[in-house]
């Protein structure tokens, strides 16, 4: 789906805030969901579940945890910068880790951005507000890639 | 020392005493030996009294003064003495008793090997007092050239050996003024035992020790040996071939044994310190392994700390966000009651989130790696005064940082540290109407200083002053003050880490410093 919003998030509450974020803030782009690392793998690169799906449409941007079940987030972060197709897709990552070690290897692994996800709902809506506006409507995508 | 400054000088007051009653035992001590020259008798006596003031504590300036003169007399008498030798003779050792010095079987002379020995003596004895450790050395050497001259003397009369107790056809020294060099030159030697030569000797080292044991030995046996050799030969018992013979080989016997005996000597004592360094050497593996023990356990305890505040974070979000949600989406059909329940678990959710946020950062300065450089704790105090006064450009606070106080440390840490003091007097200053505030430096003691923080604010109970390091331990009420409690913890937590000490005084409503060192 062109313009999606891909979210890779195990935690359910955490996906519905996520949900009532873009709705709150009148983000109308579709929201898909992986809820592991290799449920994202298989949905960007195609496998047996998901074979039907057309691979080169790609979403607008990946909102991406770090801890994830089976393969975590930042795995899922290599494979898609090692991948000629999804090299320059925007991936933020949104996690509740503040350490220093997950911010420099998200960055170093190619992430655009890092976003701490705020324990406050208003802050949270905030946070996705400005994603939105920012990597959706402001930002120029990179040039589609096949 | 007393006793042989007494001792020297109790043997020229016997020498005079018997000059004055004639008798020959006191005079010479072995009657058909040559007697002591009532003069030298007064140069011993000088030269005691010189030697006792110069040790004697406490120095006072009149003793030493008279310590010198002393000295200096005794090296008068001697030079005028051995110039007498090389020409012009004012005979000053004439003086006392002539009469009865021509009475002697040679005319009674001050011999000149006794004035020399005296004029070095003197010089040795004016030395004692230097603080130049040059001078010392100089002492010291003098105070040996004296026990040899004595000691060659001593050997010449026990061996006979006439030419060594004079100086060509010169009055021989006698052989109680031998003893007295000897027990003078002692003296000298053992004046000042912390420095020079007789540090060496009577030191706790191992090369002490050994001296001590073998100097004895050196002496003693090859003077004993000889004297035993020489009567033997005198008394016809062998030939002097088989009389040297007998003596090296006797000599050959004794050292080679003392040589072994030195050598089980030092090799116990490096037994028994390969031994203890062993177990030094044991008990600081023990010591690096429990301290990396703690440290594992201490990080094992900061990562888990970290953690659970960190996981608590997930489901915190969830009550907070799905009661927010549930207000701003179903507010109109909750009644009053419902919406302030609501209100106060939001509330709640926001003050715990703090708390957490306090607890990672708390975790966070323990586990940081520290970098140690030179800090400007003035530079970063001003720039942390701009920030406040940025954030409430409203309120009127005096500000007063010191210029130029630099240390050593983490300058990450060394920053959150006096962001979280100044923080801290900005927000208790709140109240008062002329609030002040000073960032400086006590007068430094010893190199290490001391800084302080302080404030007229709100202050605290000195009886409280225990509490106020502690994490999440508040004096004021939230409602008063807002924080969660962290900060001074925080504050201990870097001045820890910089292995300083950091301690406050106060008074409710008048104040509190906060002092560090780092």
């Amino acid at each position: 789906m062109r313009g999606s919003i891909f979210l890779v998030e195990d935690s359910e509450d955490d996906i519905e805030l996520t949900r009532r974020a873009l709705r709150k803030n009148n983000l109308a782009n579709p929201l898909v969901v992986a809820r592991d690392g290799q449920e994202a793998l298989d949905y960007l690169f195609g496998d047996r579940a998901s074979s039907a799906r057309d691979l080169d449409d790609l979403p607008a941007m990946i909102l991406l945890d770090l801890k994830l079940p089976r393969v975590d987030g930042l795995e899922v972060l290599r494979r898609l910068r090692a991948e000629r197709r999804t090299r320059l897709l925007p991936v933020i990552i949104l996690t509740s880790s503040r350490e220093e070690r997950d911010l420099i290897d998200g960055y170093t692994n190619g992430a655009n951005s890092y976003i701490r996800k705020p324990v406050d709902f208003d802050q949270f809506s905030e946070a996705v507000r400005q994603l939105g506006l920012y990597w959706l409507i402001l930002n120029e995508p990179p040039p589609h890639v096949g | 020392m007393l006793f042989i400054a007494a001792g020297v000088a109790a043997l020229g007051v016997v020498v005079l005493l018997g000059w004055a009653v004639d008798s020959r035992l006191l005079k010479s001590i072995v009657p058909w030996l040559v007697a002591m020259n009532p003069l030298t008798a007064v140069a011993f006596i000088l030269a005691a009294t010189s030697l006792w003031l110069s040790v004697a504590r406490p120095a006072s300036p009149p003793a030493r003064g008279l310590a010198a003169a002393c000295a200096g007399a005794v090296m008068v008498i001697a030079a005028l003495r051995l110039i007498g030798y090389m020409g012009t003779d004012v005979g000053i050792d004439r003086l006392l008793f002539s009469e009865r010095l021509d009475a002697e079987p040679i005319p009674n002379r001050m011999a000149p090997n006794t004035a020399a020995a005296f004029l070095l003596t003197g010089l040795g004895l004016l030395g004692l007092r230097s603080q130049e450790p040059k001078v010392l050395w100089a002492t010291q050497t003098l105070g040996f050239v004296v026990s040899a001259i004595s000691m060659v003397t001593l050997c010449g009369y026990t061996y006979h050996a006439a030419g060594l107790v004079r100086v060509s056809q010169f009055i021989p020294m006698a052989f109680n003024t031998a003893v007295g060099f000897a027990a003078l030159s002692i003296g000298i030697l053992y004046a000042r035992p912390r420095v020079g030569l007789v540090a060496d000797l009577i030191g706790e080292e191992s090369g002490s020790r050994i001296a001590r044991l073998l100097l004895p030995v050196v002496i003693g046996i090859p003077l004993a040996l000889g004297w035993m050799g020489v009567r033997g030969e005198q008394a016809g018992l062998y030939d002097s071939g088989t009389g040297t013979a007998l003596l090296v080989a006797s000599w050959v016997v004794v050292f080679g044994a003392t040589v072994w005996w030195q050598t089980r000597v030092l090799n116990r004592a490096d037994a028994k310190r390969t031994a203890a360094e062993a177990e030094i050497a044991a008990l600081n593996r023990k010591l690096r392994r429990r301290a990396a023990e703690i440290e594992a356990a201490n990080r094992e305890l900061e990562a888990f700390s970290y953690s659970v505040s960190h996981d608590l974070r997930a489901p915190l979000r969830s009550i907070t966000s799905f009661s927010q949600a549930l207000l701003e989406d179903h507010g109109d059909t909750l009644d009053d009651q419902a919406r302030d329940y609501l209100d106060r678990v939001v509330r709640a959710g926001r003050r715990m989130a703090e708390l957490i946020e306090d607890m990672m950062v708390l975790s966070r300065i323990s586990r940081s790696e520290m970098q140690r450089r030179s800090v400007d704790l003035s530079a970063t105090a001003l720039e942390i005064v701009e920030e406040l006064v940025q954030g409430q450009p409203d309120r009127k606070v005096a500000l007063r940082v010191e210029p130029g106080l630099v240390v050593e440390g983490d300058p990450k840490l060394l920053r959150i540290m006096i962001e979280n003091l100044l923080a801290n007097a900005w927000k208790f200053t709140a109240l008062q109407p002329n609030p002040r505030i000073e960032f400086g430096a006590l007068p430094s003691e010893n190199g290490n200083r001391t800084f302080y923080v302080r404030d007229n604010g709100a202050g605290f109970d000195m009886e409280q002053a225990g509490r106020l390091f502690t994490p999440f331990q508040r004096l004021h009420s939230e409602a008063e003050f807002p924080g969660t409690g962290v900060g001074l913890a925080t504050v201990r937590r870097v001045v820890r880490r910089h292995s300083g000490k950091v301690w406050a005084e106060g008074e409710v409503s008048h104040g509190a410093t906060f002092y560090f060192t780092v």
